[in-house]
């Protein structure tokens, strides 16, 4: 039987060299014979048209576009089929390992029994796709788990997968080898990632922030000493995330407060504000009179989110100095601490001809309380038709 | 120089004329997807490790108002408020303009929202014409939906009106029809968040056609070919256009328009530059005027171009709606152009300026223009025993690969990239459509642009009347307001 077998592979296989040789010939002769075409039509192209270089250039643009045509074709398909191939191979070895590492999580196996080694050893494709379960099956938040996790991921020395993607020359390989050591917690490379954060790509310097956040969980936000780039928004709303979901030890931002990167300060600031650091309001309040106008902003919204009562007098005092969106940011913070007693200076600014000044003014009397409320009718019998309006809109409980 | 010299002179100038034309547009055309692979090649790259559901709770998030102004759409205007609900974003609010409409579109409003007049008091920073009231619904659902009824005074003045009762930080205009992709805002605020030193003033994002398009509670459920050949066609023009063109001008600093179906905007700096123009082109017009004043002012700023598709809308599916539409582009298109045509060639205004104008005028003004005269000529050569039929053969060839190679180009970056028609058949139906646009969509889309050019001369500035059809709803798919309404 197995002679059989054999013989009827080795029948199979010669087969198969013949049909393929004879196939190529065919294919060969088929080019040639088009091209020898091809060539017939141009040069009767070229007979029919006026010899000159404009011709001539015309007719070679057609066989240019024509044959990136014919190119182009096969490749949409191809790509199409290749890509819907690398989506089913993927999804079938990654439900192949979630089981396999379900099993070993729950007891079933050891880490020895792993099988499959052999195939991780040799295929880079099985390594991520196995790297990609873990982190997937680690989001479970579960430091038992996690461990295993970690300590499968480095006997089956998937570290060195990832330490090798750190090296690429393409920015986003390396950003896979930083998401996969800060998610294992493998801190051989801080030095390979810290140095990251001095590139000019922005998304490679946002990975190697939040990586290090991860790995250096009790100096977290040691990035922020040397940062020189601007800080984005987006930046810090991912640090943000990234403090939410993490057991990450919590700085006392107002460290940061004198740094020279006004987007460094901002961000502090808003942290300090958001986490209530409330220990920090007179670190925040030496910033009153910092030269930008964004940063001034910020420290108004922070000292009157901390219920800094004290700080009232000081923004009294600059509001005369400021640019409208800071006198609106010091009117708004008034009404926000609800106080009784700066219901004239607000009802003094309902005199201004600006509209979102008496608009805000008017908010923040009726943010006061009844007080505010009846200051308001009071004030709405006399009032000229636009503060009139205002004052119907602030009282309008549905808007 | 006698008249047989004079008219070899005067043809061999035009030769040239028309030669160095053509490839010049082609080398344009070239270059633009090139730079637009490389640009989508980064996006896509730097996308896979985007997670938008940050923003979603994050308290630095900018708040956004949804601006919808809306003119006689009372069949469909209750189905599209109701769409925009589907988005996922958390500071924002819904502001619809009912501009004057002759129809019911504020009654069906006021109806299915359960509108109740409050006392609104608007900051007029932008001059519009006269606001009759100002409106809250009284469902808990749509408690961020205001919807201001006004004078008609055309959708520029809509669009102003609800600026002025904004009072977020970012706007997005939308057409009334227009089916937004869920994740739609949180992927153009995200340009706003990676500001540095040069400040964001606008975003605008890919509009898909929707035709025929499969829609289940205000979000396209099955994306479809068009069934009719000249949406379909639309389909591969608009996949150029988007994929390739805005997303390479984008890159180069030069993108002039953000379609009026859906952008984003500073709204201050839109406000501190006068707000949307009375004109045809106020999309258009809008991209340019900011770009002017920031480059007026001198501050850095940018235009950021987002190339996922997020946003369908209806595309005219016969021929008179479509010419319509066409003939209002064109002019829009020149009434910008003459407008702001201190920008020609002025280093001052940056890429704008020296690359992004020019093309316009040169590629999208002038090219319907050429091309006729080109017609014209090649015509009156041939008549005169000056030019030869298998010159005018090849020509006609040398357009015709170019053309089926630019669009066959850029259904392979669609695969490539966003991948959105995934039934059998679908590449290949739309190749075959590319196989025919030079001869169906080409030269009715030539044919309109020359009569809004004409129409533009004449002085014509009206809008015209858009006719849509509405789209298909999967059947048994309830709205909000239906569930809303079983619950009671």
């Amino acid at each position: 039987m197995l002679l059989l077998d054999q013989y009827i592979i080795l029948f199979d296989f010669q087969e198969l060299v013949s049909s393929t040789l004879a196939l190529l010939i065919a294919v060969f002769d088929f080019l040639s014979n088009l091209i020898g075409r091809l060539q017939a039509v141009i040069n009767y192209v070229f007979e029919s048209l006026p010899y000159n270089a404009l011709n001539r250039l015309i007719v070679y643009m057609i066989l240019i576009f024509f044959v990136s045509l014919i190119i182009l074709l096969p490749t949409i398909l191809i790509s199409k089929l290749y890509l819907a191939y690398q989506k089913t191979r993927y999804n079938q070895i990654h439900v192949k390992y979630s089981q396999i590492i379900i099993d070993y999580l729950i007891g079933n196996k050891g880490v020895h029994d792993i099988n499959d080694r052999d195939k991780l050893k040799s295929s880079r494709f099985h390594r991520n796709v196995m790297i990609d379960v873990l982190m997937a099956i680690d989001k479970a938040e579960n430091k038992a788990v996690s461990d295993r996790i970690r300590a499968l991921y480095l006997d089956l020395k998937l570290n060195q997968e990832s330490i090798r993607k750190l090296d690429k020359f393409s920015w986003n390989k390396k950003i896979f080898g930083i998401r996969e050591l800060s998610h294992m917690r493998v801190k051989s490379e801080n030095q390979k990632i810290i140095s990251f954060q001095q590139k000019n790509n922005d998304v490679l310097r946002i990975e190697s922030q939040m990586g290090l956040i991860k790995l250096l969980p009790y100096v977290p936000f040691a990035f922020l000493d040397s940062q020189e780039k601007p800080f984005t928004v987006w930046e810090q709303i991912n640090v943000f995330d990234l403090i939410r979901k993490n057991r990450i030890e919590i700085p006392e931002f107002h460290l940061w407060l004198e740094h020279w990167n006004d987007s460094v300060v901002m961000f502090c600031l808003d942290m300090i504000r958001i986490l209530k650091q409330k220990q920090a309001a007179p670190k925040v309040l030496e910033l009153i009179y910092h030269d930008n106008d964004y940063v001034k902003g910020k420290v108004i919204k922070t000292l009157i989110d901390l219920e800094s009562y004290e700080a009232i007098s000081k923004l009294k005092e600059i509001y005369y100095l400021e640019e409208l969106p800071n006198q609106l940011n010091i009117l708004r913070s008034i009404g926000q601490l609800k106080m009784e007693s700066e219901i004239n200076f607000l009802e003094d600014k309902l005199k201004s001809n600006e509209f979102k000044i008496r608009m805000e003014a008017c908010k923040s009397i009726a943010k006061i309380g009844e007080t505010g409320v009846a200051r308001l009718n009071a004030l709405s019998v006399n009032a000229d038709e636009e503060l009139k309006g205002i004052i119907n809109h602030v009282l309008d409980p549905r808007i | 120089m006698n008249y047989d010299e004079l008219i070899r002179f005067i043809s061999y100038f035009l030769d040239k004329v028309f030669i160095s034309y053509a490839f010049l547009l082609i080398f344009s055309y070239t270059g633009l997807s090139i730079v637009s692979g490389i640009a989508l090649n980064y996006y896509l790259k730097k996308n896979s490790f985007v997670d938008y559901s940050v923003i979603l709770d994050s308290p630095l998030a900018p708040s956004v108002s949804v601006l919808v102004p809306a003119f006689n759409e009372a069949k469909t205007i209750v189905d599209n408020v109701e769409s925009i609900y589907t988005i996922h974003y958390n500071n924002f609010d819904v502001i619809v303009v009912n501009d004057g409409s002759s129809d019911d579109t504020f009654e069906e409003l006021q109806k299915a929202f359960k509108l109740e007049r409050v006392n609104f008091a608007i900051n007029h920073e932008i001059e519009t014409k006269e606001v009759r009231g100002v409106y809250k619904s009284q469902l808990e659902t749509y408690s961020n939906l205001i919807v201001v009824d006004k004078e008609n005074g055309g959708k520029a003045d809509a669009l102003n009106v609800a600026i002025n009762v904004s009072d977020k930080d970012l706007f997005m205009a939308i057409d009334a029809d227009s089916i937004l992709e869920p994740d739609a805002v949180l992927k153009l605020v995200k340009p706003f968040l990676e500001r540095t030193d040069r400040r964001v003033i606008a975003a605008g994002g890919v509009v898909r056609i929707a035709n025929s398009c499969v829609i289940e509670n205000g979000r396209i459920a099955e994306v479809c070919v068009p069934k009719n050949l000249l949406a379909r066609m639309q389909v591969l023009e608009y996949t150029r256009s988007f994929l390739m063109g805005r997303m390479a001008w984008a890159k180069l600093d030069g993108l002039i328009i953000i379609s009026g179906a859906m952008g984003m905007f500073d709204r201050d700096v839109v406000v501190q530059s006068g707000g949307y123009a009375h004109t045809i082109g106020e999309d258009m017009e809008l991209v340019v005027r900011i770009r002017r004043y920031m480059s007026e002012q001198r501050e850095k700023y940018k235009i950021e171009y987002v190339p996922d598709p997020l946003c369908w809308t209806e595309a005219p599916s016969d021929v008179s709606t479509f010419g319509r539409q066409r003939s209002r582009w064109t002019r829009g298109t020149i009434e910008t152009l003459t407008d702001h045509s201190k920008i020609f060639f002025s280093p001052r205004y940056g890429a704008m300026g020296m690359l992004g104008y020019p093309f316009w005028f040169l590629f999208e003004w002038l090219a319907p223009l050429v091309e006729v005269l080109g017609i014209i000529y090649a015509i009156v050569l041939y008549f005169t025993g000056n030019l030869s039929l298998n010159f005018i053969l090849i020509t006609f060839l040398f357009v015709y690969t170019f053309a089926l190679f630019f669009t066959t180009w850029a259904i392979l970056y669609e695969e490539l990239t966003f991948h959105r028609y995934e039934k059998k058949g679908d590449v290949f139906r739309l190749w075959i459509a590319a196989l025919l646009e030079p001869f169906i969509l080409h030269p009715i889309s030539l044919f309109f642009s020359i009569k809004g050019n004409i129409q533009y001369a004449r002085g014509n500035r009206n809008w015209g009347k858009m006719e849509r059809k509405g789209f298909k709803h999967k059947q048994g798919s309830k709205s909000k307001l239906q569930l809303l309404a079983n619950k009671k």
